[in-house]
Formats: structure tokens, sequence, C-alpha cells
């Protein structure tokens, strides 16, 4: 997007491309996101959540003869062990070695945001700082003298406005001058600790020194001061490498013990206290503010938005909204994209000769992944106002607004943004919980969320919901998101009372000011999380249709208990005979439609039989039993199992085994009516709250076992939420039945 | 005194972090550090606050509240 060279010698330059890896470290709201849009525009590639372990953004970029490679750090306020994205920052650094460090600095916060910045610099990490927001900065009366700054912290510094693009070549310009050495600001720079501590840094360097066979990409320093701050990932470290483990240890416990003596107060606030001296005197030196006192217009937006008696009413208010566009602004496209698919099933249909690939193209792939595709635009509209609601900064104020509520189930407000997220999907939503401090916190926020019903789970509502509810459709969907929100409180509350007992840690968060979201940037983010849902459609989706419908129509040859062709023939002839007879046109119609309606219905009740022979039909009807009490058949059975894999897929399964074998002229009519011939408006409802609840998909399941760490609690996820699903859609079913409706 | 205390509109400094080491740490790396000043913005029935801390904004809950000592400056503004 920058850079981009002439067509004919692209080729020849990329061979030569230097290639420099560059790491964006930064406060959250720093503005780091925008920063990596506008470095690597759209050539960016997203952590697939599903099951692969890719934790970062990384994105490229061409500038001059150099090819810049771009990983997006967390956000971070430190980089201690205190949080999992601190060290997760930290070991990006410390092993794979970028060659620089972009360090996103909030210019108008810069007193909060520079403590990340002591870190890089005891880190030895060779930095350029992009100082972010600037023209806010400005606005609000701030000046910052960037060659002072610069010069004392050892790092150039370039102003830029993320989300206009302003500086981002220069800042592109300076990352090179530092990987060629070119930079003449840049030098080792030392946090001074003050006397004490200082002696008893050299102590432990001392120590460490004595054996530095082991020493790799630590600089002895930084060691010694981690290990003072008692930074558990560092110990832990230095037990598994160095030989003189226990001497160093030692040496530790003396200087704390020592430093903790004479300065009266415990070493890590020691150091972190240093470390906000060393800003403080940055500050007095460069950093002017004026009018500092000004209520600001996002304090005033606040007033109203968190406001003690509006706050509840308009979070719910836009969350209604967002629920609503997303079912009636959505169901416009969603025809256009209906009727597509109906053409090319059509389409191929015609060109296809009948037999064998015909079936597994019209009946498998496009039923298949035909009945997913259409929900694309429900999906885009709810990931766009997540999105909204995370770059307005209107997340964080649902957190507070929450907070007291969520008390009540022993979590605070921050868990709540995982939950909002959770509507969208589980898997980055989980991730999301990495915000929490508290480690009972996360493990509850995390096995409940997948009560939170996600976006795959729309479809089968919007399927089954329509076909039996009508116009109440939209109501009884937000009754199931509804329900899902309930299950999920009293859930947390049940595991808080037992399997986590405690208090719910205070809470604490930034409310970074509103901010008028970039359209562009917007729809970045919806795109990146609603791309996974394509990507889904081209791999799991289109795989799992293919094997439906490979074991709904095979084996080919079944033993039928009836000889259905013999039937079919002696109501022709019975007809044709009766035909023989009439003159009237009108009559001859009449009486050939019956004909043809009778031979349908046994053609049908052949294709029942066949599929239910097959290899669908016997697994379904192996796990049958299970599945009675709550009203379902086999093919939902079957429906069921193969949702795991993805829950749209229970849609697409509805697809294959509901349609196969309808004749070509009922299919216009959809799935639908299919659905409508193998179930009733009760059993349509128990299996919505079925698929709300059971399982987590594999996706899901992938990341919770790599956030939860650890395959027990995965499993009981998996089975509280099957235990729970039967649970609620037995009370559904059974109850519905008692009180008369049809089941 | 702690900073459940303070009124809306009011102003004061931080004298003194209480609690667990690790919980005034972080406290510390959100910017909560001696002698920074504190507004309380706004208050909601369970006396959650939205306070402004030198140029940010900060929701905190009350338990985080009574952690956090401050001192009232004189001159205070009234609302």
């Amino acid at each position: 997007m920058l850079t981009e060279t002439t067509s004919e010698k692209k080729s020849n330059v990329e061979q030569k491309r230097k290639i420099i890896k560059i790491g964006l470290c930064g406060n959250p709201n720093s503005g780091k996101t925008c920063i990596f849009n506008a470095l690597t525009g759209s050539r960016q590639h997203v952590g697939n959540w599903a099951g692969v372990t890719v934790e970062q953004k990384e994105g490229k970029v061409n500038f001059g003869e150099y090819e810049i490679r771009v990983v997006d750090l967390p956000g971070t306020y430190s980089l201690t062990a205190y949080s999992i994205e601190e060290v997760v920052a930290r070991d990006f650094i410390i092993k794979e070695k970028p060659d620089v460090i972009v360090n996103i600095i909030d210019s108008t916060n810069l007193e909060r945001n520079l403590y990340l910045t002591t870190q890089l610099i005891e880190l030895g990490a060779k930095t350029v700082i992009a100082l972010n927001m600037h023209d806010e900065a400005e606005h609000k009366g701030i000046s910052i003298d960037k060659k002072k700054l610069g010069q004392l912290l050892g790092m150039p510094i370039i102003p830029t406005v993320g989300n206009r693009g302003h500086g981002i070549r220069e800042l592109l310009g300076e990352v090179v001058a530092i990987y060629e050495k070119k930079e003449p600001l840049v030098r080792d720079q030392q946090i001074n600790y003050g006397h004490e501590v200082e002696e008893e840094l050299q102590k432990i360097q001392t120590e460490i020194n004595k054996d530095r066979g082991l020493l790799d990409g630590f600089s002895t320093r930084w060691l010694s001061v981690k290990l003072l701050e008692r930074d558990d990932e560092i110990v832990k470290e230095i037990r598994s490498t160095f030989p003189n483990q226990d001497a160093i240890l030692k040496q530790v416990e003396k200087s704390q013990t020592h430093i903790e003596i004479r300065l009266n107060d415990e070493t890590e606030i020691i150091m972190a206290d240093n470390r906000y001296g060393f800003i403080k005197g940055l500050l007095q030196e460069v950093y002017r503010h004026r009018n500092a006192d000004r209520r600001t217009i996002s304090d005033r937006i606040d007033k109203v938005m968190t406001n003690r008696f509006l706050g509840v009413p308009i979070l719910f208010g836009l969350l209604w909204v967002m629920f609503q566009a997303t079912f009636t602004v959505g169901s416009y496209p969603m025809e256009w994209i209906d009727g597509l698919v109906g053409m090319i099933s059509s389409f191929f249909t015609n060109i296809i000769p009948e037999g064998l690939v015909r079936d597994l193209v019209v009946d498998g792939v496009i039923s298949g992944v035909g009945g997913v595709l259409v929900y694309l635009p429900n999906i885009l509209i709810l990931f766009f106002f997540i999105s909204l609601f995370e770059d307005t900064g209107y997340m964080a104020r649902a957190a507070f607004i929450m907070d007291r509520v969520m008390h009540t189930i022993g979590l605070h407000g921050k868990s709540f943004i995982p939950m909002i997220m959770g509507f969208g999907c589980n898997a980055p939503a989980i991730m999301a919980t990495r915000t929490l401090e508290n480690k009972t916190d996360r493990m509850i926020t995390i096995l409940i969320n997948p009560l939170i019903s996600c976006s795959a789970r729309l479809p089968v509502y919007v399927l089954l919901a329509g076909a039996f509810f009508e116009e109440k459709a939209g109501n009884v969907i937000f009754g199931i998101y509804v329900t899902g929100i309930v299950l999920a409180i009293l859930v947390g509350q049940l595991f808080r009372k037992t399997i986590f007992k405690g208090e719910a840690s205070p809470f604490v968060m930034e409310l970074p000011p509103y901010r008028l979201p970039l359209l562009k940037s917007v729809l970045i983010h919806m795109w990146e999380k609603g791309s996974i849902f394509l990507e889904k459609i081209g791999g799991i989706i289109l795989a799992a249709s293919i094997v439906i419908w490979f074991i709904s129509a095979f084996p080919r040859n079944v033993e039928y208990s009836k000889n259905y062709s013999e039937r079919v023939a002696s109501i022709e002839t019975q007809y044709d005979s009766r035909m023989a007879t009439l003159n009237n046109p009108e009559e001859i119609e009449i009486i050939t439609a019956e004909k043809t309606s009778q031979i349908d219905t046994i053609q049908a009740q052949q294709e029942n039989e066949r599929i239910s022979k097959s290899y669908a039909g016997r697994i379904g009807k192996f796990i049958e039993p299970v599945l009675r009490p709550l009203g379902f058949d086999w093919k939902a059975g079957i429906a069921l199992i193969t949702g795991i894999a993805a829950k749209e897929i229970v849609v697409s399964t509805f697809g294959v085994l509901y349609q196969t074998g309808v004749e070509e002229n009922e299919k216009s009519d959809g799935l639908r009516e299919a659905v409508k011939r193998n179930m009733t408006p009760l059993t349509s409802l128990a299996f919505m709250f079925f698929t709300l609840i059971y399982i987590p998909c594999l996706g899901t399941m992938g990341i919770m076992y790599r956030e939860l760490g650890s395959a027990r609690w995965t499993l009981f996820a998996v089975v509280y939420g099957i235990s729970l699903a039967w649970i609620v859609a037995f009370i559904v079913y059974q109850g519905g039945l008692i009180l008369g409706f049809k089941g | 005194m702690p900073l459940t205390l303070l009124g809306i509109g009011e102003k004061a400094k931080i004298v003194k972090l209480t609690g667990h080491s690790n919980l005034r740490q972080y406290l510390t790396e959100l910017g909560f550090l001696l002698g920074n000043s504190v507004e309380i913005l706004q208050q909601t029935f369970g006396n959650n606050l939205i306070i402004k801390l030198e140029n940010t904004r900060m929701a905190l809950d009350r338990t985080m509240a009574l952690h956090i000592h401050i001192d009232m400056i004189e001159g205070g503004r009234q609302c």
C-alpha cells in the first residue's frame, strides 16, 4: 500500500528485499491496532481461532528495498508476569528477537504509557516510539518536547495519528534507520533504582555472571531486576537453566530482605516507584499541559451513557438495536443469497446428468454449504455492531454498567465484555478473558461463555423459528438468547458457590475517551471476524456436507420392506384405465394431478426408508433412544452430532437429510417446508434449546483447552453442557406435552 | 481517608495504596501513583465510581476504591 514497486521489476526486487521483523508494543487503548492497520493495510494475517495456536496478528509491508514483517503484540501496561498477555508479549521480545520494537504511546496519557517503555529500556530492545494521537493531545493543550524526550530515552520519536495514517512513512523510515544502525539517538539507557537497590542488583549480577554459559538473549541486569521483583517466570527460567541457581536465588532472597528492611516496603513496589520516579523526571523536562482541568466532551457523553438511571436501559436498548438490525436488515441480503444458491442449484441440476455426481454436487455440496452461506449477512451485521462497540470505547462502559449485576455471580464488570463478544463467536470471547487478573474469575468466565449464543447458532434459530413461529420468530430467538444469558448467570453462581469458592476480585479498568469510529476500521474489524465464518464454510462445513451426504446416500442397495416400484406401477395402470374413459380435459387434469401426488407419496416413503437404512440412519437410530424423551428423531440426532464440528453444520445437515429425494419442484419451497414436515413447533423449540446449550464447537473447545490449560476442565465444560442441554430440552418437551402441545 | 469518601466534583491526591503487593503493583501500573490527583466524576448505586485520574478516566468498584487512600485538596469544587 505504501511503496508498491512497478510490476516488471517486482519479482527481481522481491528476491533482494531485506527482511526486517518488528513487533508493535503498547498499552491497551493506545491506538496500536490503528497503527497496525495503517502499516499493513490489507496485507495481514489474523490468527485462526479455530484450533490453530496463532495468537498474534501478523502483516507485511514493503518499504524501499525492505520487506517489513509486523507482529501485533497484545496490549499491555507492563511486561511483568502479571497476566498471560504480558508474558506473551515479553516472550516474543526475548525469544523471537525482533529487529526493532515499535512502542506505541498514547500522547494524551504519557505518564502511564511510558511505564511500558521503561521496561523496554531494561530489556535493551531497539525501539522507536510512535507518539500516537498527538493531534488529540495538542487539542487538549498538551505539548511534548519530542526531541528532548528522544534524547532522554535513547529512542527516536515519531509523532503519529494512526487512524489517519499520519507519520506511518516516517515510522518505517526510522525502523530501517535503526535496523541499519544509522540512528544516532539509539543508545543503551538504564533506570536508576537508587543506591540501596543498585547495590543489591550488583551482587545478584555478580552471582549470575559466575556461569554465563547458558545466558541467551537475557541481559544480566534485566535478569537481576526481574529476580528482585519476584517474577515467577524468570525464577522458573533460572531454576531450569542455571547450574548455580541455588546460589543466585539465595542471593536474591538476601537482597530482598535487605532492601525491605532498609526501605520499609516491598521490593516490587520500590522498583515500580523508581521507574515512575524516572518517568516523572522525564515529564518535568518535556511535558506541558494547559487547561488540564477541563471537562472533555467524553466526560459529558459519560454523564448520560453511564448515568445511574439511564446506563442500564441504554445498554439494553443498544443490544436490542443490535439484534433487531441483525435480523431485519439481514433478511434482505439473505433473500438475495438464497435466490442465488437456488439458481446455482438448478444450473447444476441441468448440466450434470442424473446420477451420483449430481446428487453429490446438488444435494451434498450446494444444499450443505449454500444452506449456511445465506446467514453471512446476519453474522457480518452482528460483528459490525460488536466492532462498533469496541471502537467507540463503549465496551468499557458496558463493563462498568454491568459490574453490579456481574457481582451477583461473583464476577466483576470486565467479565461482561467476553459475554457480549460471545454473541459473535465464543472463541475470541474466551481469548478476551485474558484481561481478567484473577485466575478463578477467568475460569468461571470461560466455562460459562459457551452458554452465550454465538452467531454460528443463529442459522439454526432463524431456520427453525422462521419455519414454526413465523411473525413471532424474532421474539422466540430473543427468548433463546435471554435463556442463554440467564443460564450463564445461574451456572456462574453455582460454580462460584461450589467449585470456585470466594469473592470476586476488585474491579478497576480504564475508560478510554469516546472516539468517533472510522467506518474503515470498523469494517476491517468486522471483516477480520466475519471472514473466519467464510473460512469455515470453505473448510470444515464443505467437508462435513460431503461426509453427511455420503453417509446418508450409502449404501445404495437397501432391502425395502415393501415393493415400491410395483405399487407405483399398479397406480399407473389403475389411473390409466380410468382416464381412458374420460373426455373432459378439466377432469383429465384433476385426475392426473391426483395420480402424480399419489406416486410422489410412495416415492417419498421409499426414500425415507432408504435413508433410514443408510449409514447415517444407522448411527442416528443408535443414539435415538437417548434423544426420544426430547422428541428428536434420528435425523435431528445426526444434525446434533455433526454440529459439534461447527454449529452451522446443523443446518447443513438438515439441508442434506431432509431434502434428498424430495422432488425438484418441491425443493423450491425450501428447507423451511422440509423441516416443517419433520418437526413440530414443540420439538423445534426443544431442539433450539438443546443447540443453544449442548456443547462448544470444536474450535471453541480447542481455545478453551488452551486458555484453561487443562484437558480435564475442557472435558468438564463439555459434560456439563450436554447434561444441562438434555435437562432443559427434556423440561421444554415433556412440559409442552403435558400442557397439551403436539409432540 | 479512602477514596470512597470523596464526593462528586471533589478533588484529592493519592497518599497511600493498601492491599496485597500484586494489587498495589497493578494499581501503580494503571497510574494510581502517590501524589497523583483524583476527582470523582460519577457514582452509581453500588458506589461504583468513575474518576478522573490525572488525565485518564478510570472505572472502579467500591472494594478497589477502599484500597486507595487520599487527602483532600483545598478548594474542591461543589457540584
